[in-house]
């Protein structure tokens, strides 16, 4: 996958994986039940498709988890995010503001389904005090640990990544256009509203090839 | 690969003459089999060991305040959720409402936060003690494309700048005259006053960085040769294969007997 992408997108990695620790920390408080440290590879996924959201969701996990290794076994969950938040932005989920909160709620369902059997199993609980006294109430209704950590996972992760998503969304319509349009990705499949025709990027006098977009706007002396 | 090492590498410490990929294989393979196992005795052993190796190593300082802000939390949620709230335990201890203290419940969370430390302790001492060039130049040998050292390399430097503009964008806008009060409406718009530069000016840098890439030919094909040599011998990379075979095995042997 990662020998694929083209220089443009690979120098964007470094910076999601940096974003989902940066904004991450700041939008989330150990006092919420979400995790938000998913903003950086949506936001990767929707200006550079699928195959490098997947590539930021790994890595992002495999290179956090020089700092805190308790993520490293949620790698394959956060490239599924990438992927799935990189189609959403694909089939045109983005276009309409309304629909990438729905498109991040049903990412939330996969997602929880799949990193909770990993929670179980490796941990035997979760890492926040606030996701750990959910688990907490459904055990004490008389759940098994898995049973209690799926449903936390299903209240916790759809709402955590429809608002990741309205982030997203929000980050990238308060981008200015010149930066929007120089993803190829956003280009050819109209991912937002506002980048249709592709005469418009004609008119802007942007080639179509990705990397001479971005060597066009910054030669190397500037 | 082709260069002789022989005028840099005059007096190699220990430490250095060690291929980076062998503690790798260790502390993988520690985290691996220690969660397998699920024991006691063992946790605790390699908890003893890493912070044995991580004092004479000189990394203690750094590892134990990062373990810790990792372990602390989870810990409490383990302490909590399990202490508290285990339908499964039988020797009740205490109760108040729906929460018993069990035995089997603080033996259950006593067992894993002993064996999250330890998989936490064995892999931050690989993190903070190994030399980031050399591993990156020893996962280039083995194939791994320079685009995964490059992601690597640059994450970990990248964190500390942006983290710095990041606070120099928060310090502009607040000159500006940001307030940030405790109304949710008035939080969004702080974070969307701070978060739309700071993500403007790095997709911008990132462009820049591309262009300068490219200008290296990091998109072309071909072998590559590399600068800086690792170390490596038969001895490590079979001690590194029995290393990995030994955790594929403990898990194996865990999936198969879920009882164990």
């Amino acid at each position: 996958m990662l020998p694929t992408l083209p220089a443009s997108t690979l120098v964007l990695i470094p910076v999601a994986l940096v974003l989902n620790i940066v904004l991450g920390q700041f939008v989330g408080s150990t006092l919420v039940p979400f995790y938000l440290d998913a903003i950086g590879t949506v936001l990767i996924a929707v200006l550079a498709g699928p195959a490098a959201g997947a590539a930021t969701g790994a890595l992002s996990s495999i290179v956090w988890s020089f700092f805190n290794p308790t993520v490293l076994p949620f790698a394959a969950g956060a490239a599924l995010i990438g992927c799935l938040a990189g189609l959403a932005a694909r089939y045109g989920l983005f276009r309409r503001f309304y629909l990438a909160p729905v498109a991040g709620f049903i990412t939330g369902i996969i997602a929880g389904v799949v990193s909770a059997p990993v929670a179980a199993f490796v941990f035997g609980g979760t890492s926040g005090v606030a996701t750990g006294a959910i688990v907490s109430a459904f055990r004490a209704m008389g759940d098994t640990l898995l049973a209690a950590i799926t449903k936390q996972a299903l209240l916790s992760d759809p709402m955590d990544k429809a608002i990741v998503f309205t982030i997203v969304a929000i980050l990238v319509y308060a981008l200015p256009r010149r930066a929007r349009l120089q993803f190829p990705f956003i280009r050819r499949h109209r991912v937002l509203a506002g980048t249709s025709q592709p005469a418009d990027a004609r008119a802007h006098g942007e080639p179509h090839a990705p990397a001479q977009g971005t060597a066009h706007d910054s030669t190397p002396n500037g | 690969m082709t260069a002789s090492s022989a005028g840099r590498t005059a007096a190699p410490a220990r430490r250095e003459r060690l291929n980076p990929l062998t503690p790798l294989a260790a502390a993988v393979a520690t985290a691996a089999i220690t969660t397998a196992a699920g024991s006691w005795q063992l946790s605790i052993a390699v908890v003893a060991g890493c912070l044995g190796l991580s004092a004479v190593g000189g990394t203690a300082r750094r590892v134990l305040p990062a373990a810790a802000a990792v372990l602390v939390p989870f810990g409490l949620s383990l302490l909590v959720l399990h202490g508290l709230f285990f339908p499964e335990g039988r020797t009740v201890l205490a109760e108040w409402g729906p929460a018993r203290v069990t035995a089997e419940g603080l033996d259950f969370a006593g067992q894993r936060i002993l064996q999250l430390a330890a998989v936490v302790l064995a892999l931050l001492l690989f993190s903070f003690s190994v030399s980031l060039p050399d591993l990156v130049a020893a996962l280039s040998a083995r194939g791994v494309q320079g685009r995964f050292a490059f992601v690597l390399a640059s994450t970990l430097t990248l964190l500390p700048a942006i983290a710095e503009r990041a606070r120099r964008i928060r310090q502009a806008q607040e000159s500006r005259g940001l307030v940030v009060s405790r109304n949710p409406v008035s939080r969004i718009a702080a974070f969307r006053l701070q978060a739309v530069p700071l993500v403007l000016s790095l997709i911008e840098d990132a462009g820049t960085r591309a262009a300068a890439l490219e200008a290296r030919g990091l998109g072309n094909r071909g072998p590559r040769t590399s600068y800086r040599e690792v170390a490596d011998s038969r001895l490590q990379r079979t001690v590194r294969a029995a290393l990995l075979l030994a955790a594929m095995a403990a898990v194996v042997l865990r999936v198969v007997q879920p009882g164990a």
